[in-house]
Formats: structure tokens, sequence, C-alpha cells
């Protein structure tokens, strides 16, 4: 949890660069190490290509310059390895919420487990987590058997977490995922994501564009520039964990949000 | 809202939900009959008069006969069309190169009038149960296969990005995720298809049979035996509404959405 500086970085990127077709540059020369189990939070204004960069991350997006190094290897493709929880919780509307969250397993069963991209690097025998006991994780028991139409958008959310949680992930990879949803809906989840993320220690990389959540959540906030997209600084967090909402009132947390604003809305 | 209040809402749903339909075709059952009255039989046989024939064609056995004929038909030539429509679809929905091939072509073909063409596909193809079958064919399959197109298209791209994490294999892309997603638009294309296979079997009969409801009505209309005709065009709509209502629970059945 704490950072080691002489660990060599699980997952990098290293100086992406990510042009449209349109011309629009999503992202311009942008580096970030992530250590083996930190959370880093990613925090920039609407449209400064945290999307992209999230998807270049995970392999389905290749950039036009610079690359992605994972485990000390090039990242050319997709990888199991690397779990990404979208924007929209993306569940299969014909499945419940069990069979939704075993999806990754049943596509793992006939994978070609052989190709030297899709090992998981983490030698250490980890069981696959019991689906039972990562619904009750997230707060879904009594839920399994319903299908996404019965659920709401916050339920929904839980089930995209959990069903990226059900390989075990060394990387977690959430891209805005509480973003749609309602304040109070909102800190519940990040709560639970917080408690969730002390208890897998799997290294999670953050995009969101609530202030609040990223300090609350993360080691480490990355503060990003408009369009295209770079680092303008970067803020520690030391609040100590586990943390609660009651710590947004302490003057750390109001200190480190004057700091993060002060990085998103430069002065002239 | 009070129990009785509730249960008189509830008997009104239930009335209009079940006896309207009802209503309407007793309607237009009667409204038939009154007009009836003041023509001659072989211009416009009272629904009686078509009741008494379709009880003399079904105790000879002949009403059983034809209808068979024409439902074999249309159930074949539903078969192939989906069959072809599938395959041809998921090619075209997949690979740009075949969807820019064969798209001008297929879009072309539908230009062509089938049922004027008939006889000539009679001449080419013979005139046994194959050439009937392909004519439904070609009438059924372009419904079926633009619907199966824009199944497959509209997968939502996150899905298949999810797909994608986990090294989806063609295979498992295709039962887990284009299946099922696409579904209910082709449960569509195929309750359309449904309905002109049995339209197409009949153009069939009319250019060249011996046996089927598009011979029998035919055979109707030659010997002036109008009831005879109504007989054939009722089992029609029966067939067409029995295909469309089977593929209908079929699908409700299979989707789970």
């Amino acid at each position: 949890m704490t950072s080691h500086p002489q660990t060599p970085p699980i997952l990098s990127a290293e100086g992406i660069s990510v042009t449209y077709p349109n011309g629009t540059q999503a992202l311009r020369l942008f580096s970030l190490h992530a250590k083996r189990g930190e959370f880093i939070a990613i925090i920039g204004p609407s449209g400064c290509g945290k999307s992209t960069l999230l998807r270049v991350l995970a392999g389905l997006l290749s950039s036009n310059e610079g690359q992605v190094v994972f485990n000390g290897q090039r990242l050319r493709q997709p990888n199991p390895a690397i779990s990404l929880q979208f924007q929209d919780s993306a569940l299969l509307p014909w499945r419940t919420v069990e069979e939704n969250i075993r999806l990754p397993l049943e596509l793992g069963i006939t994978n070609d487990t052989t190709h030297p991209q899709s090992l998981i690097p983490n030698s250490q025998a980890r069981p696959t987590p019991n689906p039972q006991l990562l619904i009750s994780l997230v707060g879904l028991a009594g839920f399994e058997q319903a299908y996404p139409r019965e659920l709401s958008g916050g339920m929904a959310q839980r089930v995209a977490l959990a069903r990226a949680l059900i390989t075990q992930p060394p990387i977690l990879l959430l891209d805005e995922p509480f973003g749609a949803l309602d304040a109070l809906t909102r800190e519940r989840l990040t709560e639970a994501l917080e408690t969730i993320w002390r208890a897998l220690s799997m290294t999670t990389i953050l995009v969101t564009h609530s202030i609040q959540e990223a300090i609350f959540l993360a080691d480490r906030v990355v503060v990003c520039s408009p369009r295209p997209g770079h680092i303008m600084g970067e803020v520690a967090i030391r609040l100590p964990r586990p943390r609660h909402w009651a710590m947004s009132a302490t003057p750390e947390f109001g200190q480190l949000l004057q700091e993060i604003r002060a990085l998103l809305n430069p002065l002239p | 809202m009070s129990a009785t209040e509730k249960l008189r809402v509830t008997n009104q749903i239930n009335l209009s939900k079940y006896a309207l339909p009802w209503l309407g075709v007793s309607g237009v059952f009667v409204v038939w009959h009154m007009i009836s009255l003041s023509y001659p039989p072989f211009i416009l046989p009272s629904p009686l008069l078509v009741a008494e024939r379709f009880i003399d064609r079904l105790q000879d056995g002949t009403w059983f006969f034809h209808t068979t004929a024409t439902f074999t038909e249309a159930l074949a030539g539903l078969g192939c069309g989906v069959i072809l429509a599938l395959l041809l679809g998921y090619a075209i929905a997949k690979l740009d190169w075949i969807d820019r091939l064969l798209s001008p072509i297929v879009v072309a073909s539908q230009g062509i009038p089938f049922i004027a063409v008939a006889p000539l596909i009679f001449i080419w193809f013979g005139n046994g149960m194959g050439a009937k079958i392909l004519l439904c064919t070609l009438i059924v399959f372009f419904p079926i296969l633009i619907n199966v197109v824009v199944g497959i298209r509209n997968v939502s791209p996150t899905l298949r990005d999810l797909f994608r994490v986990y090294h989806a294999s063609p295979w498992q892309s295709l039962t887990k995720l284009e299946i099922p997603a696409a579904l209910p638009t082709l449960i569509g294309g195929l309750r359309v298809g449904g309905t002109l296979s049995v339209i197409g079997a009949i153009a069939a009969e009319f250019t060249s049979a011996s046996r089927g409801l598009g011979f029998m009505i035919q055979q109707g209309n030659n010997l002036y035996d109008t009831a005879l005709v109504f007989v054939g065009v009722l089992t029609v709509i029966a067939l067409a509404l029995m295909l469309y209502i089977s593929i209908g629970w079929l699908g409700h059945k299979l989707i789970k959405i």
C-alpha cells in the first residue's frame, strides 16, 4: 500500500500521445508509473483524454507515440490481467447478476492460456474468489438472480465492479465508475470501493472528475490538463486508512482540495 | 382505490384486452354477411356459404391436401431463406469487403419483381417443389438479411471491448454476445419473413401447380366458385397468422431481456 521507490512499476505509460483520425489530439506525451498495490486517481476537466488514457492502458487502443509497459513487457493488446470497468456498467441484459459476474471466468475457460500475454503475472497462487463472497463484498447479496433492468444505476455499477474483480486482476482500471450516480449513492460506493481495495490490494487507476472522490480513494492524485491531456501536477495523499467521509471535514482534506484546485485552475 | 373499484378496473382491462379483438373480427363477419345479401354468391358469397364450402372440402380431404402442400413449401422456403440470410448477413455485418462486394448486388436484386418473373423460374428450374421453395426463399431472404445485419452491427461497442479485454474467441463472441444481443431484431425479421413465405408459396402455386392453396384459389376463380376462393384466402390468412404468432412466441421464450 505504501510506495517503495525501489520497486519497479507494474504498469507504466511512457510518453503516450494519441491523435484521433479526425485530427484531435487526445493525449500528448503522457507518462505515468503505477507501483504494485498503489491507488492512483487521475483528475481533469471533461475531454482531457482520461478515457483515452484508460483505453490505452487496457490495451484496447494503441497510441501513436510512446508505449505501455506491463510487468516489464510492452503491452500490445488487451490483457485479462488488466481489468477495466467502463463508464456505463456494460452488463449483458440477458444475464442475471451472478451470470454477469461469472462472465470473465466463462470466457477464460477456453482461453489460450499458453499465450504469453494472457498469463497473469503474480506467481503467488491467488485462488479465484468465490463469486458469492464477491457479491456480498460489493453489497449485492440477495440480488444474484436479478436481471440488470431490475437494478438501479448504483447496483449495476456494483455488479460491474464485482465482474472486474472476479479474475483477481493485479490491475484494475476504473473509468468514472460513479459518474452517473447521485451524490449519496456515490459516497457509499466510494467507501465500498476503498474497503474492497484494501481487502484485495490490486493496483488501481481511477479516472474521475470529482476532487473529493480522488482524495478519498487515492494514494496519489494526478492532475491532467485540458486537451491534449498531459500531466500538470501530482499530489500525494497521506491520509490514514481506512478512510471515511468524516475526514472530508478535516483541515488536511481541505488543504489537499485547495492544492488540487490550484493545479486544475492555474492563475494566469 | 377500493377493492371493488380495483376489480372493476381489472375487468375493464380484461374486457378491452380480450373481448375487443373478437368484437372487431365478428363485426367484419356481420358486415360482410349484410353486404352479401344484396349480391349473387359468385360476386360475394355470404360467410355461411363459405363455411359450408369449407366443411365440404374438409370432408373430401382436399382442404388438408392443399394446405399441407402450401405449408410445406412456405416452411421450407422460410428455412432456406433464414439460413442463407443468417450466413450472408453475418458476413456482411462483420467483413467490410464482403459488404462492399455483395451489398449492391443484394440490394439491386430486391428490385426484381419475383412474382412477375415466377414463370421464368419455373422454366429454368422445372415445375417441381424445388422451384416453389426457391421462389419462397427469394422473397423471404431480404427482410431477414437486413435484420441480421442491423442486429449484429448494433451490438454495443463497449460490450465488444469487454469481450476483447477477456480475450474472447470469435465463437465465444458469437454465442455469448452477438446472438443474444441481436436476437430481438432477428425475431422481428423472422416474423415478417414468416408472413412473406406464405405469400411466396401462393404466388408460386398461382404460376404453376397442381396442388396447394394457390392452386385451389385459382380453381375457384376459374369455376366462379367464389366461396372456394374465400376458403383459400382465409386459410392463407390463418397460416400466416400462425407463423407470425409462433415465431413471436419462440422469441418470447428465447429473449430474457
